[in-house]
């Protein structure tokens, strides 16, 4: 059974608390939200993310970060990415390659460290705010060139691929 | 159903359609995405595609009202005469996306990306615009493209 799947230790309540849609009034969860929840609690469970919640509505309105953590420093925002692979992309009518794909969202995930640094119950800086990138929905043959893309993007905006944690690279 | 294949097989037309909620698209859904489809004088209200992507597809003409596209990628797209009103597309990517002559009226576009746009005739009324990245964007302005080189110029351009 995939690793993502594997969430015996964690309560099907505390997956519902981090599946909800933080910006929606009520319980809302969306596909979206659903593939954050897995890989928030994929990262918990491997030890590589503490004790993550849903921001409360209210901040999330204006800190659009997926989750707040208690660490391990000096994380205290977490955002999640999806990437897909080739096959999927051109399914989807993207007219772009899973190289650029990727090295596009390395260089999304720097921009958006320091998107909401300062705000009020925003991170502090811009390397409080770590990223899970669920390589899930990436086949195996291009797990490593999307990995080796998304760091090259980080690495090209600004210079650092610091804070990039990945999942499912096997 | 007024709907029909254009400009090559593989591209579906949908004309005169009003798509009241998700449940009314969702046979043009595959793999998360709309893909490939021509919208010409439709109607979109009362719709959630969050984190959906919508791949090469055209809307002319179309009307979207409480429209929900939250964490959406819109990728390769054109939208020509469009009204976009009271609508949440925040933190949504728009990539090699076009805009002629639309208008943006109470819509949330917070957090968005736009990469590689282009802007034509289009206008933003009260829509929010905060925390918006703009990279290789272009905005047609007195018989010329500008090239956009941030956001507060982007703003410059548009909010006349």
């Amino acid at each position: 059974m995939p690793k993502r799947f594997d969430t015996n230790k964690c309560s099907a309540q505390n997956f519902k608390e981090l599946a909800v849609d933080p910006r929606r009034s009520g319980t809302h969860y969306t596909r979206t939200s659903i593939d954050e929840a897995r890989a928030i609690v994929q990262a918990k469970l491997e030890n590589l993310v503490i004790e993550p919640t849903r921001p409360n509505p209210l901040t999330s309105k204006s800190v659009d970060l997926d989750y707040e953590v208690q660490g391990p420093a000096p994380f205290t925002h977490i955002d999640v990415k999806n990437p897909v692979g080739s096959e999927i992309l051109a399914k989807q009518g993207q007219n772009i390659t899973v190289e650029d794909m990727a090295y596009k969202i390395g260089k999304e995930i720097v921009n958006q460290k320091e998107r909401f640094v300062g705000l009020k119950d925003g991170p502090a800086s811009a390397e409080n705010v770590g990223h899970i990138v669920d390589l899930c929905y990436v086949p195996v043959n291009e797990k490593a060139i999307v990995r080796q893309n998304i760091l090259e993007g980080a690495r090209s905006n600004k210079g650092s691929d610091a804070g990039i944690i990945f999942l499912n690279e096997k | 159903m007024n709907q029909n294949l254009s400009d090559d097989e593989s591209r579906l037309m949908i004309q005169n359609q009003h798509f009241l909620n998700q449940n009314s698209l969702a046979e043009y859904i595959e793999c998360d995405a709309l893909a490939r489809i021509s919208f010409v004088n439709c109607t979109f209200e009362n719709i959630e595609l969050g984190g959906t992507v919508f791949g090469s597809c055209r809307f002319q003409n179309c009307i979207f009202n409480n429209f929900n596209a939250r964490k959406a990628k819109f990728s390769s797209c054109c939208f020509e005469e469009c009204k976009i009103t009271n609508s949440d597309i925040t933190r949504a990517g728009f990539y090699e996306t076009h805009f002629k002559n639309c208008e943006f009226l109470g819509v949330d576009l917070a957090a968005s990306d736009f990469d590689s746009c282009k802007f034509k005739g289009t206008r933003f009324f009260k829509s929010n615009l905060d925390f918006i990245l703009v990279e290789e964007v272009t905005v047609w302005k007195s018989n010329e493209w500008f090239k956009i080189e941030d956001f507060s110029s982007f703003k410059k351009h548009l909010d006349q």
